[in-house]
């Protein structure tokens, strides 16, 4: 399973039609310490470069994932988020600020990522994710990170990543609770093996702790580095538990429902 | 010596943070039951805590489609029979969250 999910993401350098681009001296001066890490090296810095990563929602989970990918030295990224800044963003949506309440996020998020990182390609639409406009932007990146609230959404991005092949980390939380899976279509099981219905008692709003939604988003962000660095053992077939109350980590096996609504024809 | 099936096992249920209203605010639940099974286990545990009832069939004793029940760590997927189960094993109910 590993070769072809590997090889699908068609990065290799020995692929004419898609060569690798050269780091620059910045770019080996700042990612020097993350190509020190052992099956990472330069060549999975070069295809980070390469690479384009779409992330639904930038809150308190997507707000660090992006912070995370844009660190590490993806080359390409684009959000998904509507909305102004609110007061209650403050608490854990570390890509907005305080001076920005009442403000677009998207615009927030351009700014604090571009301080970070002002060679990332950053595209940020002032849009959730929808039955519309999913198609279009899976269509343009390599792998996804889902972290919106709303399951109608989830679930759509579900749909078009099984529709394009395209690999998916699923992660999401709940008070102290939380949970992240990589999807892999027609190899892994989907959003919709394990859940094959939207829940029908979810609320938009939840507790929540940054530090909660940010661990998770590390966790995630960590999962599409190894992805697409192709390096390391992604979660897939696995559903990583944490209980953040009693410091409990379970990783859990999943498995594809024949059935799947979804993906059951892959 | 008596085997699982012939005696009473506990079993620990772990309830998540969504379903703990249903469980006076418990996140780990040790039951008794007898005549070992899954089944057995969840019937169990709905009569302990009959707010809890709402996240399954009551008949079959399936999930409900947002949840996710596991085993030892192994997700269950046939509910058709009577699952098996042993003393001390630990039956975990994983809800879909979103919280993003
Ligand atoms: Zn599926």
């Amino acid at each position: 399973m590993k070769a072809t999910l590997l090889n699908s993401l068609d990065m290799e350098p020995s692929n004419p039609m898609n060569p690798l681009p050269e780091l620059t001296p910045e770019e080996h001066a700042i990612y020097e310490w993350q190509m020190w890490v052992r099956n990472f090296g330069e060549l999975g810095q070069r295809k980070l470069k390469n690479a384009a990563v779409l992330i639904s929602r930038c809150g308190g989970v997507g707000g660090v994932v992006a912070l995370q990918l844009a660190a590490a030295g993806i080359g390409k990224m684009f959000i998904a988020h509507a909305g102004n800044v609110k007061p209650s963003d403050l608490n854990r949506q570390l890509l907005m600020t305080y001076d920005w309440i009442g403000k677009p996020r998207s615009e927030s998020i351009k700014r604090r990522l571009k301080e970070l990182n002002p060679r990332i390609d950053l595209t940020v639409i002032d849009q959730n994710i929808n039955e519309e406009n999913a198609e279009p932007l899976v269509a343009q990146v390599d792998l996804v990170v889902d972290c919106a609230p709303l399951f109608q959404e989830r679930f759509a991005m579900n749909r078009q990543c099984v529709a394009q092949k395209k690999p998916l980390v699923e992660c999401a939380m709940y008070e102290m609770e939380a949970q992240i899976t990589s999807i892999f279509p027609g190899q892994t099981p989907c959003l919709q093996c394990l859940y094959p219905e939207i829940p029908a008692n979810w609320k938009r709003q939840f507790p929540v702790f940054g530090a909660v939604s940010g661990t998770i988003a590390s966790m995630a962000a960590m999962e599409a580095l190894k992805i697409i660095g192709q390096f390391g053992q992604p979660l897939y077939g696995k559903l990583l538990r944490c209980d953040f109350n009693s410091m409990s980590f379970k990783t859990l096996r999943i498995q594809r429902r024949a059935n799947c609504a979804c993906c059951g024809h892959l | 010596m008596m085997t699982d099936t012939e005696r009473t096992i506990r079993v620990v249920w772990i309830i998540p943070a969504m379903l703990r209203t249903a469980s006076d605010g418990n996140s780990e639940v040790a039951i008794a039951v007898q005549n070992p099974s899954y089944q057995e286990a969840v019937k169990q545990l709905i009569t302990l805590y009959p707010g809890i009832a709402e996240h399954f069939d009551v008949e079959t004793f399936r999930p409900r489609s947002y949840i996710s029940i596991f085993h030892n760590d192994e997700q269950l997927v046939d509910f058709s029979t009577g699952t098996p189960i042993r003393d001390r094993d630990e039956l975990l109910i994983v809800p879909a969250l979103a919280g993003g």
